[in-house]
């Protein structure tokens, strides 16, 4: 083992400063909203596959509103992963919806994979918590059977009453 | 049931290449290189000049991009086995980088059996010892769509990365700003050009090396190849030597020989049967 392997993360972690996150609630937001993040010292990049993202969601759950805070440089890193954006999800986008969404578009990335290619994904997410009103961020690395796996496990009642991160 | 391409036009033209690609085969189990290039150019050359595709009609278009890529596949696929019987190792793992894209993207777009190359290809990529790359991390303005030249991740660009629009392919370039940022080690990269250099002859191309030996002195033909079986082994310990149980051990422990390396005398490795499955070309579903 070289310890650089990569390994799977599932994670929930309370969000200390949701100052940016309430006035995203604040202003009665619906959707997606693909957030730049803080990288070094060079300030808020977005992540590569962000845009790509976005617009595979527009083509393919139009229903679904996803839009980009603010142009930011994009941080593009040439491994085999899906370096997906952190987002905010409004309250009409529970994050079981959002996870089925990011399957759905890496099983269309996965087109074309040779043997036993599984790209990996990198994504989190950004959520209030019901009922506690706790705002959460939701942290994932793993190929897209982890992704499925964790997908079935979540039981949406039990998520909404309590953010155990499934066994 | 299901065709391999979308079009009368692109099925039509896909047994010519199939047929194509049979000559290619038997060529390199002749190991005669330059016909199977010969082959494999020709091919290539006459899809490119083939006018027959109807300009306005998408589909005709995707399904000749498909076989002008499956065309420019066999050139690669000889270049590697080439390559790999030259014993220019370093150069063979580049070109069978390129047959690996150019089967993705045939498999992405079609529905062409491309599974005898694709387990090949998948065999022999583990007789080459690389097992960690270089990626770079870059930081760029944004990525220009290949086929409008507008923002690609923009709603003002109506394609999508990776997608074919009348036989071109929508690829995102980078631009603006672009600076390297850091460079990482992966175990997958999205290119795997990008490895630690090893000499020709050097000991970590022992596996493909003994391929190439195999396949030069005929103990098999290449389209044979398609099986590694690995597993463990217990050798003889080259370094192990018989003590009495009560003598001091050799290894500078200090233990006697019977608390020590007694039971050493056979040691565990890896190994790995290159499996010959004899194949007639004819038969083989290309």
């Amino acid at each position: 083992m070289l310890g650089i392997e990569p390994k799977d993360l599932v994670e929930f972690v309370p969000v200390v400063d949701d100052r940016e996150y309430r006035a995203f609630q604040a202003a009665n937001s619906r959707g997606i909203l693909i957030v730049p993040e803080v990288y070094g010292e060079a300030g808020r990049v977005l992540t590569s596959d962000g845009g790509d993202f976005r617009k595979w969601t527009k083509h393919n759950a139009p229903s679904i509103s996803i839009q980009v805070q603010e142009k930011q440089p994009l941080l593009v890193r040439r491994s085999a992963s899906y370096w997906l954006p952190l987002v905010f999800l409004a309250t009409d986008i529970a994050l079981p919806i959002y996870l089925n969404l990011v399957a759905s578009y890496l099983y269309d990335k996965m087109k074309g994979a040779l043997g036993n290619e599984k790209p990996r994904v990198h994504f989190s997410a950004v959520f209030e918590e019901t009922p506690s009103g706790v705002v959460k961020r939701f942290n994932f690395e793993g190929d897209v059977d982890a992704l499925q796996k964790l997908i079935k496990k979540f039981d949406l009642n039990e998520f909404l009453d309590d953010t155990r991160t499934p066994d | 049931m299901t065709r391999a391409l979308q079009t009368e036009f692109g099925t039509h033209l896909l047994a010519e290449v199939s047929l194509e690609a049979k000559k290619v085969l038997r060529a390199l189990n002749a190991i005669n290189f330059n016909e199977a290039k010969d082959v494999a150019s020709t091919c290539e050359a006459l899809l490119a000049r083939d006018t027959r595709a109807s300009m306005q009609d998408e589909a005709q278009l995707n399904d000749l991009y498909v076989l002008k890529v499956y065309s420019r596949f066999l050139l690669f696929y000889t270049q590697t086995w080439e390559t790999v019987l030259l014993q220019r190792f370093s150069e063979s793992w580049r070109f069978l980088q390129d047959s690996l894209d150019c089967l993705r993207l045939v498999k992405k777009f079609s529905a062409i059996n491309i599974g005898f190359f694709e387990k090949q290809l998948l065999e022999l990529e583990k007789t080459y010892p690389y097992g960690v790359f270089f990626s770079v991390g870059m930081k760029v303005g944004y990525y220009e769509c290949s086929v409008c030249g507008l923002d690609i991740d923009s709603d003002s660009c109506a394609h999508m990365r990776g997608q074919l629009y009348s036989g071109v392919l929508a690829q995102a370039i980078a631009r603006e700003d672009q600076e390297v940022d850091h460079i990482a080690m992966v175990p997958n990269p999205r290119d795997k050009r990008c490895v630690v250099q090893y000499d020709d002859d050097g000991e970590q191309f022992k596996i493909v090396r003994y391929l190439a030996e195999l396949l030069r002195a005929a103990r098999f033909r290449i389209s044979d190849f398609g099986t590694l079986r690995f597993s463990k082994r217990r050798r003889p310990n080259p370094g192990w030597r018989k003590l009495g149980r009560n003598e001091q051990c050799y290894c500078g422990s200090g233990s006697k020989f019977k608390h020590c390396c007694i039971s050493n005398a056979y040691e565990e490795g890896d190994h790995v049967d290159i499996v010959a499955e004899p194949r007639n070309v004819e038969d083989v579903a290309i």
